[in-house]
């Protein structure tokens, strides 16, 4: 995974202990998933607004919904992956 | 609004509504002129025909007396009297089956029900609603919007709401007016330049790791788009609708809390149109606030745009539904 990260980053973490490492890394996972659930939301938030007022735009907006759940969703594993 | 400016409109939606029942009671004193002629005029047909048919039966009861009169005088065979006798049965035979066809439209039930049916037609077309175009100039002289965005939509197509009715027609829907969006729009700008800039100098973010320097800008980053998102589908979804029957109000507060409350038009008793600050003087956009004797006593457009031709909008539907009742045209 070193490809993905900017260049001169190690993955190797000389500057925090193993345990502030974990603690960061649970504190992010724990933020992304937050986040992926937010992502829901507007999912839901968007389908019910849909049936409450229908326009041509919210198709759009529903697809536009999804790839933000599955944007979230990937940066949360990707971060789970990665830190 | 002053009181002067009050009173002005008062008495303009009195005149309003005085000469709209005086056009309505000239109608129907012409209804009545109309429905006075025609019923001497049916009654006259229909005596025309009763007398027609009597003279008929009148004709058909002689017929047979002169034939049985004359045929012992005339014709001592007796051969003869049973087809003078039938010749009338026979003739009368022969003519009522025909006559029937031909005279359904003469026929006084067929005339009787072919009125029915006309009177209940017209009623009909009476209790129908009216081309939002008769009445609104708004209406008549704007084009339907297709644009998604418009904070101002004049009849916008292939849009619906939860609870519309099959008959009603969405004739406006309203947002805030764009310029609204200019603080989150500016804000997120700025949020979005901000690492570049900030970053940099806190302490703290030097001290973590470069792969969670990372993270911690994928992470900021989706916080601006959620704050972007939040924003957009505000304005978005939060809209004023405005129908034939009814104004609804559809408020989407967050994510998770959303309310919709409705008025009939004919609950509607004050509209009021207020623009404030520089920003609404430039761009004419303001409040529209509308007083109701329904459950929600009172309905905020907020920010829309053209609040004064909103409220004239509002006044036009207004004098339709009364004019709807005075005519009974309520469905």
């Amino acid at each position: 995974m070193d490809w993905l990260l900017p260049p001169g980053n190690s993955v190797d973490l000389p500057e925090v202990g193993s345990v502030g490492s974990l603690l960061l890394k649970i504190l992010f996972l724990i933020a992304f998933l937050l986040y992926s659930v937010f992502a829901f939301v507007v999912i839901r938030q968007v389908r019910l607004m849909e049936k409450t007022y229908h326009t041509p735009l919210n198709t759009v907006l529903t697809i536009f919904a999804w790839a933000h759940f599955l944007v979230a969703v990937g940066v949360l594993i990707f971060a789970f992956l990665v830190l | 609004m002053s009181p002067t400016i009050f009173d002005a409109s008062q008495n303009e939606e009195q005149a309003r509504r005085e000469e709209l029942e005086r056009e309505l009671e000239a109608q129907k004193q012409l209804a009545r002129s109309k429905s006075s002629n025609s019923l001497p005029a049916r009654e006259e047909q229909q005596e025309e025909v009763s007398q027609e048919e009597q003279q008929q039966k009148a004709q058909q009861e002689e017929k047979p007396l002169e034939k049985k009169t004359d045929s012992p005088e005339e014709n001592d065979d007796m051969s003869t009297e049973p087809q003078a006798s039938l010749e009338p049965q026979s003739s009368s035979d022969s003519s009522e089956p025909q006559a029937a066809p031909e005279g359904t439209s003469e026929n006084p039930i067929h005339v009787q029900v072919e009125n029915v049916q006309e009177i209940s037609e017209a009623s009909e077309k009476e209790k129908e609603k009216r081309n939002p175009e008769e009445y609104s100039e708004l209406i008549r002289t704007e084009e339907p919007t297709s644009n998604p965005f418009a904070a101002i939509s004049i009849r916008p197509q292939n849009t619906y709401f939860d609870s519309q009715h099959a008959k009603e027609e969405i004739l406006m829907v309203l947002r805030q007016h764009p310029i609204v969006n200019l603080g989150w729009v500016a804000l997120s700008v700025v949020l979005v330049l901000l690492p570049f800039t900030l970053f940099p100098l806190l302490p703290l973010f030097s001290l973590i790791p470069d792969r969670f320097q990372f993270f911690a800008l994928i992470g900021w980053y989706l916080l601006v788009l959620a704050y972007m998102i939040e924003n957009f589908l505000y304005w978005y979804f939060n809209i004023y609708i405005i129908t034939d029957e009814r104004i609804v109000d559809v408020d989407f507060y967050s994510l998770i809390y959303r309310a919709l409350s409705s008025a009939k038009i004919e609950n509607i008793q004050d509209t009021t149109a207020t623009t404030k600050g520089v920003l609404g003087a430039i761009f004419n956009f303001g409040d529209v606030s509308i007083q109701t004797a329904a459950e929600k006593r009172e309905f905020e457009f907020l920010s829309v745009p053209q609040p004064a031709t909103v409220t004239k909008f509002l006044n036009e539907l207004i004098l339709e539904e009364e004019r709807e009742k005075l005519e009974g045209r309520i469905m």
